[in-house]
């Protein structure tokens, strides 16, 4: 594996310890196993796959994968789809032990994983579905994205979830940005 | 240079791992802290108004010390030295009064003075039957139960969540969660335990009749049975049950009647 790097931004440092100091929840605890696991199935497809991978990179939203070359065909989809359906694993690996500590890991797992199958650019479901149907509809995409910040404005306002609205403020200026 | 940045990055994360890590009380109060500057509900006039009249208060203790000369007037200090200060003044108010046995009913001092004035806007209502606007002399040594300015009193006032006018049955305490919290006097945990109100709360029981209640607390160091000195640390402020914010809320009874805790404490 040579010249495969770890890229880590220090603005995502910096908003990890902002982030870790204000969880009180213990979340940041919960979600880190399941976005290793994450990119694990990402890292280990594309391998299999035979592409050449450049990095890994920390970066302000989170971890991205870096590779030479375009994810296409059967192994491209298979190596998109790794992600989530490591994190699925995950999940009912985790509901199998009694432990709170790791359902609730495992919980978180299966959130993020069916967040990022929502079909909308720049997630793992937006990928896929532009490799499988050549291109995404910008403006669905689009509407899709405020739906979702709709839902997530009222589940703040009603029941206080703010960082589910955050999220999907996030999609928003992602989707936006990543048009294409 | 962004070998330099990261480094610097890595020493914050570390910084602050270790921080919360090693001081979590002090770690959720400046996160209780922060919390309040964002929170959209802040009543920023009333909390600048509070800090005018601590401060106001303040200078007026500090004037009146001078000009007396005398050592027994309260100034805020912490916590367990007000032992002596406390007990000092009530043994003085005892012989001053007559002394006793039982209960007494004496009605004079300043504290005592200025709630009567404040609550005669409410004169038209009564005081409730398990309350009462009477002072008794508290014989043991007793002391501050939270470092804090107090920010609502008992009596009736305006309620903070459900805007009418209610009988308050404590004191508050204006604190940030974390904050220690000591037992008032001497005596023997009743309950620790929680409920949707009071949330984390402890009753105490002292020696004639006494008893003195600590709601909304974050964490109890007691359970039911532990004896407890005056100035025990027995909890840490927070803000379970029915609150605005955190604070302590602080109630005083003799013989199930409550009755007003600034007498005591300010």
């Amino acid at each position: 594996m040579k010249d495969f790097e770890l890229d880590i931004k220090p603005v995502a440092l910096l908003a990890f310890a902002l982030i870790y100091f204000f969880d009180e929840s213990g979340f940041v605890a919960l979600v880190l196993p399941a976005a290793a696991v994450h990119e694990l199935g990402h890292f280990l497809a594309m391998k299999m796959g035979g592409l050449r991978l450049r990095c890994l990179r920390l970066g302000l939203f989170g971890p991205e994968l870096d590779y030479w070359g375009s994810l296409s065909g059967p192994w491209g989809a298979a190596a998109l789809a790794a992600g989530p359906l490591a994190g699925l694993m995950y999940f009912a690996l985790c509901m199998l032990f009694p432990y709170e500590y790791c359902r609730l890991s495992g919980e978180m797992s299966l959130a993020l994983s069916c967040f990022n199958l929502i079909p909308v650019l720049p997630l793992d479901g937006g990928r896929l579905a532009q490799l499988a149907l050549g291109d995404v509809n910008f403006k669905i995409s689009r509407v899709i994205c405020f739906l979702f910040a709709g839902v997530a404005f009222v589940l703040w306002i009603s029941k206080g979830w703010f960082s589910l609205f955050a999220i999907a403020l996030w999609l928003v200026w992602a989707n936006n940005k990543n048009r294409g | 240079m962004k070998r330099t940045k990261l480094i610097i990055a890595a020493l914050f994360l570390a910084a602050l791992f270790a921080f919360k890590a090693f001081f979590p009380e002090l770690s959720s109060g400046v996160i209780s802290r922060a919390k309040n500057v964002f929170n959209w509900k802040t009543d920023y006039r009333q909390v600048l108004g509070e800090l005018e009249d601590g401060i106001d208060v303040f200078k007026e203790e500090v004037e009146e010390a001078v000009s007396a000369g005398s050592e027994e007037i309260f100034i805020p200090e912490p916590a367990l030295m007000q032992v002596e200060h406390a007990s000092a003044g009530a043994a003085e108010l005892e012989t001053e009064f007559g002394s006793s046995e039982g209960e007494e009913m004496v009605e004079l001092p300043p504290a005592v003075v200025s709630f009567l004035e404040s609550q005669e806007k409410y004169s038209e209502y009564e005081v409730p039957e398990k309350a009462s606007y009477a002072y008794y002399v508290f014989k043991e040594n007793y002391t501050v139960p939270v470092e804090g300015l107090h920010s609502s009193g008992f009596g009736y006032r305006t309620h903070p969540i459900h805007g009418d006018i209610r009988f308050h049955y404590g004191t508050d305490f204006a604190a940030w969660t974390g904050e220690n919290i000591y037992a008032f006097a001497d005596g023997e945990v009743s309950f620790a335990g929680y409920s949707d109100s009071y949330g984390n709360y402890i009753t105490v029981e002292h020696s004639d009749g006494w008893k003195s209640l600590y709601a909304h607390c974050s964490i109890l160091y007691v359970e039911e049975g532990d004896k407890v000195s005056a100035g025990d640390k027995i909890a840490l402020v927070g803000d379970t049950g029915l609150v605005t914010g955190p604070h302590l809320h602080f109630e005083l009874s003799k013989n199930g009647v409550h009755v007003n805790p600034e007498y005591y404490v300010n």
